[in-house]
């Protein structure tokens, strides 16, 4: 048979159309397809803590999503965000930073946010050189231990208590009785720090040291109630996860102690789940946060519109949706990051370990406005630990099931 | 310390109720029946349904807590026991009544959420006084119910005809299926109780505290086993009189020792009493050697 060479030419021409018509289309995808830097976040999504986390990721989706790639992303690269869900368990928390940082290759982490997650995730994090900005994590000196890897977007426990002084000046105090879970450390932290303080305030405490401390998930106050009663106490100040403090609240009420005339301080546990469960007897109780929602800043009222808009679109639950300071911290902790990596005109390509170390080197110079008027910016030591947020911190009080805000403290 | 002891008679003779839930599926079946801290959870987050969620009056809550016990109760013999009675293993439902149990606790806490469920009544805040000291009337209320019913149960299994057929059941199935008894049916009623008993404990627990939610089934979930190996296997006394004394032990550590460990005083009791008298308080060996 013979060839015609004609028809091999013209198949040969065709043939290198079509290929060079694939490799253009291929080159053009990538160039309209920008690669995406992946940040991870490490949190408790499930579990008695899904509540703050939940809301955490909320501030940093709305961020991230709404704001930064929207507007063109970072340096011109959207970002990626991988969730990993601690559950509030430690031991899961190292295993799930170790899996970002060198699995998948994330340029920074945000979280982790109970103080049980991140005592045990800060060492991971500086041991694997990744930059970690904690939700929560409110043990004074976590961020100094870990420096200069690691910082926190909430204020300490020492800050956190330090309303509790406010209240004891307003109450003209003589005796506290401080019950603490005694199985979490940030309770213990918080409830060394109201020791602390009442030691500073010449203010007695009415029992021995720990001995009206609780547990996570103790089912009857009861006895507890009875022995406070017989104490006479001017303030109880209770540090117990916010279902815990709700039962809690409720013995009181039927153990004749009314928190509108015995003044009850919960610190940053004061939150919508103990309102909700805590129904009446919640009535009253005074809690911190370095979060006001009641603040009339136009700011911030506008950026909690948006907020509460946001949440509700993705769930229905109040607990996930209700703006407090678990959203601000997400938030203002993702606004850092993406500020940090902005001015380190890092990208996609950057190589991962220069990206993590420019990333760690910008982030303690940064001051900026984020949800409110007020500028924060990373304390660098002394009364302000080192990379952790510098926010003022607010008395709070339930009043009407919401959280009023009664006091201030700047330092 | 007399308040604390009250207290801890209170909290006990829910204890008791919980470990007569336990005591009594194990005495006449010689199984024990995992699943009956999510019954009781169960109760607890019905009563929040009936009385937070639908605002519905108080006194409806006992006919849905023993109706829903019931079901529940008839749910755990179909799907958890009875292929294994009928092939004569007494250890496979220990697994399945725990599988079952955590079916429902993931059910209930992914449709309520993992926080408390507010359970209120109208007298929740009144207190009784004795004296200088005072006790919420509800817990009052809970300990009254919980002898109440222990009292019905006795008398239904020692006084009615059908609780004299369950005790036949629970002595020889095969003579008693050969007197005419129906043993599938005994033993659904079995359950039905027991379940009953469970979610009654659960509202009354409810009640106590204020609150239910999805996971307080832990707590008492070991607790329950720990009371009955106290009161001897299989007696129903025995469990009662556990409970209270679990309820008055726990309590007085608490407030004396440290909450820390309330939990394990209760497990040191039980090996202590093992170590003296291994049938447990009124154990008796016949009904061992019956169990095993």
């Amino acid at each position: 048979m013979k060839l015609d060479w004609r028809k091999l030419l013209l198949i040969a021409i065709l043939g290198v159309l079509i290929s060079s018509m694939c490799v253009v289309s291929a080159i053009a995808q990538q160039k309209t397809e920008a690669v995406p830097f992946k940040i991870g976040i490490v949190t408790s999504i499930s579990g008695p803590g899904y509540g703050y986390g939940q809301r955490a990721v909320v501030g940093i989706r709305y961020r991230i999503e709404e704001e930064i790639n929207k507007a063109g992303g970072i340096n011109g690269h959207p970002v990626q965000l991988i969730t990993y869900d601690t559950a509030m368990r430690p031991d899961q928390t190292a295993m799930l930073i170790e899996r970002a940082a060198t699995v998948d290759k994330v340029f920074a982490v945000l979280g982790p946010n109970a103080s049980s997650d991140v005592a045990a995730g800060f060492p991971t994090a500086s041991r694997l050189n990744i930059p970690a900005i904690a939700l929560g994590g409110t043990l004074r000196g976590i961020c100094e231990k870990s420096a200069p890897w690691c910082f926190a977007s909430m204020m300490s426990d020492d800050f956190s208590m330090e309303p509790l002084a406010l209240l004891m000046e307003q109450y003209k105090t003589k005796n506290i009785v401080v019950m603490t879970d005694s199985k979490y450390n940030y309770a213990v932290s918080q409830g060394e720090w109201g020791y602390k303080i009442a030691q500073r305030r010449g203010v007695k405490v009415t029992h021995d040291k720990g001995k009206l401390d609780v547990e996570t998930g103790w089912p009857d106050f009861t006895p507890q109630v009875s022995q406070i009663k017989a104490m006479r106490p001017d303030i109880i100040c209770a540090i117990l996860y916010p279902r815990d403090l709700a039962l809690l609240a409720i013995s009181l009420k039927r153990g004749g102690i009314d928190a509108k005339q015995v003044p009850c301080f919960g610190s940053l546990m004061v939150l919508t789940e103990m309102i909700v469960a805590g129904g009446e007897a919640a009535e009253g109780w005074y809690g911190s946060s370095d979060f006001d929602i009641e603040n009339p800043d136009p700011v911030q009222k506008a950026w909690q519109k948006k907020l509460t808009d946001y949440g509700k679109s993705i769930s229905n639950d109040p607990a996930i949706y209700t703006v407090s300071t678990n959203t601000a911290c997400g938030y203002d902790a993702a606004a850092f990051l993406s500020e940090a990596m902005r001015v380190a005109k890092i990208t996609p390509s950057t190589p991962l370990e220069e990206a993590r170390a420019k990333i760690r080197d910008e982030l303690p110079k940064i001051k900026m406005k984020t949800y409110s008027s007020n500028e924060f910016h990373f304390g660098v030591g002394g009364r302000y630990e080192k990379n952790r947020l510098v926010k003022p911190i607010y008395l709070l009080q339930v009043k009407g099931g919401k959280l009023v805000s009664v006091g201030q403290v700047t330092e | 310390m007399l308040i604390q002891i009250i207290n801890g008679i209170m909290l006990g003779s829910l204890y008791g109720l919980i470990a007569l839930g336990y005591s009594l599926v194990l005495g006449i079946l010689r199984i024990f029946n995992m699943v009956h801290a999510e019954v009781f959870m169960g109760g607890a987050v019905l009563g929040w349904i009936v009385m937070t969620k639908c605002q519905l009056p108080f006194v409806l809550v006992l006919p849905v807590v023993l109706v829903g016990g019931a079901i529940l109760g008839l749910m755990t013999e179909f799907f958890c026991v009875r292929r294994s009675i009928a092939v004569g293993s007494h250890f496979v439902p220990i697994a399945t009544t725990i599988g079952f149990g955590l079916v429902l606790t993931t059910i209930v806490s992914n449709w309520a959420g993992a926080h408390p469920l507010p359970i209120s009544v109208p007298f929740q805040y009144t207190q009784v006084h004795f004296g200088s000291a005072s006790i919420p009337v509800t817990n009052v209320i809970v300990f009254f119910t919980s002898f109440l019913i222990m009292g019905i149960l006795a008398y239904f299994l020692k006084r009615t005809e059908l609780g004299l057929s369950t005790r036949a059941v629970g002595e020889n199935p095969e003579v008693s299926q050969l007197l005419g008894i129906n043993t599938t049916r005994v033993i659904q009623l079995t359950f039905m109780i027991s379940s009953m008993i469970g979610t009654l404990s659960g509202i009354l627990f409810g009640l106590m505290t204020g609150a239910a939610h999805p996971y307080m089934g832990e707590h008492v979930a070991l607790k329950g086993i720990c009371l009955v190996i106290i009161g001897g296997m299989g007696s129903m006394p025995g469990a009662v009189i556990a409970g209270i004394l679990g309820g008055i032990a726990e309590v007085l550590t608490s407030v004396y020792w440290s909450v820390k460990y309330a939990d394990a005083t209760l497990w040191l009791i039980m090996f202590l009493i093992l170590l003296f008298r291994p049938l447990g308080l009124m154990g008796k060996a016949e009904e061992l050697q019956r169990l095993q």
